[in-house]
């Protein structure tokens, strides 16, 4: 059973119990009335149970203080109140939600920091405890027959679990943004009527194609243009509104010939 | 440095991409994530820097280059695969100028993508001969880049329970770094900001001396941080720990104030690939017919509704500068302001934004940092800019605070990353780290095949700890490829650690493992020991 605070005011829980833990479960509970219940306690002793399914796949726990360490169980309660927990999490520290009334101060050169660094390693039970005893403090080992186990959590993938969040919009935030870009674009630019229920978007183009000699010098409205191999060529424009004059003419590569003509567009819109 | 200035300020871009390589596909979608980085932000970054340094123009930045996204530039395969993108763009481009040609409201945008194209074809294969990691070196040597590291695969550290895992997204970053990049980094940005107390521990023991939290991870520190966010703090294991300015963040950062939603600006969103006639843009999208974002794209913000005018760059280049110039007097303001607050000391305002936003989604987003560089040097004294190095350098006397847990994301803690789309990720994460440091516990010194095997493991479990996957989980969008990518690192961990296990290493298909997944050659799997002795 592992436990992890999310904020300040959620933990996340999640936790595998063995067929094993579950049949002691039973036997304790010897046929009479019975519920599964998270139990959370936090660093000062106080509790709060909340009725969950054994088998469920996590579940968030809105807790009472924050900047407190707390711990779960999960087990059976009866009609009578009494608790069988069938296992225990590690220890999780939910941050603050406000500042440290402590203004004591101390200040350290960072370049002269060694002696600093040593005593940390000695640090009480605030610093590294909460990831070193991630695994100690469980009663069994969560992951009893992890292969099935495993097997069975992964079919299941990301099946709702019992929360659902208050804020899930996505905000505003500023973590890498490239998945959720590349994903809007899919979404969002279908072209340049998005954003509307019903629209309609129609746009022309001219296509402009010929051939002449393959080393003859051609140009459109002046502007030269690559042939092919073969001295075909194929241009494309955009055709806004209003009156077009394309003007093709071709030099032979000797320059003793040339070639023109000239196509005449008018293009409007009604709407 | 010169001069005494009223403070400092630290512009920190944050550059990384989840390793994506598919030899296996032709042409793969995802891949397009680097290829847009490289021609929208990478090189625009560095072409800004190398104008600056032409014109003996000092500036000081910091970047992230993630270990995954050194990975790939460092890649044959993928530096190949963009040669091959780029010369299609600069087709592409060619053929809309010609296109255009009558339509003059968007025939100048066309010339500049063409230009642009051209530009970033001749600065990659001819300057830099397809090494951007030379290039970015380059500005590093010269001390105007401090290049940092990041966790090994942009792993999100707090939801680690173990620390032998978090030391080795640590430990695996700094030696792939100096690997890549000829030297050790002396920062590190966690991924998303992320932290919780016991992080700096691995991170001084890897040798990194600062990091970077969001605003509040420092505020709500233990005991109050004296100066707030404007001075680093030490923590308890000796590393500087620098916060994010909210203020300066905001003026970028956010959608409705922030200068990247400015009218003018070209809108990200209309583009070329999903604008165009089919058959047209056919040879530019993906060869299966999906359309996709080309990066040509023709049209201004505009305003909030769908109707959109023609970009005009020109009037665009000139409203990144009028923001730069904005940027820079509002940060005047501000040290003026703290000066008045911090007697004896001068402040730092530390500005982080992911690098992708300048180029790819803000598009004019490097001319604005050009901009502000060029202003900072040439129209004032009060503000100078620098790196988290040589503040500390200057000012080495530091408050000890422990900071709080926090990252930058959403509602400023771990909700993005832990949530009902993607919390079923930890159980197998956290399980696949358990048995990965019990088997570097217990092989102190294997040979041969099964070495490989474990050391292949630890880079599947790496892969697998990307916080992208969970991230795009959150986003809703390309969902089945982040759950892909996590199942099969996953399975593929599993497959190796039975091989491991069963003591029969099966040779073909560990080959085809670390032939697809070859991310940090030099990892050794024993940087999982729980004694730390390697």
């Amino acid at each position: 059973m592992v436990m992890m605070a999310r904020d300040p005011w959620w933990l996340f829980t999640y936790w595998d119990l063995s067929p094993e833990r579950m049949a002691e479960g039973l036997a304790w509970a010897q046929g009479r009335p019975h519920e599964g219940v998270l139990r959370v306690y936090d660093e000062a002793g106080a509790w709060q149970d909340s009725p969950v399914h054994l088998d469920q796949l996590g579940h968030y726990v809105n807790i009472w203080a924050p900047g407190r360490q707390y711990v779960a169980e999960v087990g059976l309660r009866d009609q009578q109140g009494g608790f069988l927990p069938l296992l225990r999490s590690n220890f999780a520290s939910a941050p603050p939600d406000q500042p440290s009334s402590d203004l004591g101060e101390e200040w350290v050169d960072i370049f002269g920091a060694a002696a600093l660094w040593a005593a940390s390693w000695c640090r009480g039970p605030q610093g590294l405890s909460s990831m070193d005893l991630a695994l100690l403090a469980s009663p069994s080992s969560p992951w009893g027959g992890a292969s099935e186990h495993l097997a069975s959590a992964w079919m299941a993938g990301s099946l709702a679990s019992s929360w659902s969040s208050p804020g899930a919009a996505w905000g505003a935030s500023p973590s890498s943004p490239w998945g959720a870009a590349a994903g809007q674009g899919q979404a969002g630019a279908a072209g340049p009527g998005r954003g509307r229920k019903f629209f309609l978007w129609s746009k022309t183009e001219l296509i402009l194609y010929g051939g002449t000699e393959p080393d003859a010098a051609l140009t459109v409205s002046g502007k030269p243009v690559a042939l092919r191999p073969d001295g075909t060529f194929t241009l494309r424009f955009a055709l806004p509104d209003g009156d077009l004059d394309l003007e093709v003419k071709a030099i032979s590569v000797d320059q003793a010939e040339t070639l023109g003509m000239t196509h005449q567009v008018k293009k409007g819109t009604r709407r | 440095m010169s001069g005494e200035p009223l403070g400092y300020l630290a512009l920190v871009l944050h550059a990384h991409l989840p390793f994506v390589r598919h030899p296996e596909y032709e042409d793969f979608l995802e891949e397009d994530w680097l290829h847009e980085a490289i021609t929208e932000t990478y090189i625009p970054l560095l072409a800004m820097m190398g104008h600056l340094e032409q014109d003996g123009v000092p500036f000081r930045l910091t970047m992230t280059l993630s270990p995954p996204l050194l990975a790939m530039l460092d890649d044959e395969l993928l530096t190949r695969r963009y040669q091959r993108r780029i010369e299609s763009l600069v087709e592409f481009a060619e053929r809309e100028v010609e296109r255009t040609r009558f339509e003059p409201a968007f025939n100048a945008t066309a010339r500049q993508y063409l230009e642009r194209f051209r530009q970033a074809r001749s600065l990659f294969s001819d300057a830099w001969h397809g090494r951007l990691i030379g290039a970015f070196r380059h500005f590093a040597e010269s001390g105007s880049l401090e290049i940092i590291t990041c966790t090994a695969t942009h792993g999100y550290l707090p939801l680690m329970l173990r620390r032998e895992a978090v030391r080795a997204q640590v430990f695996t970053a700094v030696r792939s770094h100096q690997r890549l990049l000829g030297a050790a980094p002396r920062g590190i940005w966690l991924a998303e900001c992320g932290y919780v107390p016991g992080v700096d521990e691995a991170l001084r023991e890897a040798g990194l001396r600062y990091f970077f939290l969001d605003g509040h991870g420092l505020l709500l520190g233990h005991p109050r941080p004296r100066l707030g966010v404007f001075a680093p703090v030490a923590t308890r294991a000796g590393v500087a720990a620098f916060a994010r300015d909210p203020e300066s963040s905001k003026q970028v950062w956010s959608s409705k104030e922030g200068y990247p939603g400015d009218p003018a600006y070209r809108d990200f969103y209309r583009d070329a690939g999903y604008d165009l006639d089919f058959d047209y843009v056919r040879p530019y999208i993906h060869p299966s017919g999906l359309r996709k974002f080309t990066g040509i794209k023709y049209h201004r913000i505009t305003g909030p509704g769908a109707a959109k005018e023609p970009y005009d760059p020109a009037a665009a280049h000139q409203r990144a500068v009028e923001h730069a110039g904005n940027f820079m007097f509002n940060r005047q303001r501000q040290m003026e302001h703290l000066a008045a607050h911090m007697p004896g000391r001068q402040p730092i305002v530390v500005a982080p934004y992911d690098a992708e936003l300048y180029g790819h989604w803000w598009y004019e987003g490097p001319e604005f940092l050009e901009a502000l560089f060029r202003k900072l040097h040439a129209e004032q004294s009060q503000v100078l800019a620098a790196t988290p190095w040589e503040y500390l350098e200057r000012q080495p006397r530091l408050q000890v605070v422990e900071p709080s847990a926090s990252s930058w994301g959403y509602q400023g803690y771990h909700e993005v990353w832990l949530n009902p789309s993607n919390d079923w990720v930890y159980r197998h994460l956290h399980k696949a780290s358990d048995r990965m440091v019990e088997l570097a516990n217990a092989n102190p010194d294997p040979g041969g095949a099964l070495r490989r095997a474990l050391d292949q493991a630890a880079r599947e479990l790496l892969l697998a700890q990307s916080s992208d996957w969970a991230f795009i989980m959150k986003t809703g969008t390309m969902v089945d490829y982040a759950v892909r990518r996590t199942r099969e690192h996953i399975a593929r961990f599993w497959r190796l650690e039975r091989m491991a296990a069963q003591g029969r290493v099966e040779e073909p298909a560990l080959a085809a493992l670390e032939a697809r997944d070859c991310v940090f050659p030099e990892l050794d799997f024993r940087v999982y020991r729980s004694d730390h002795a390697f």
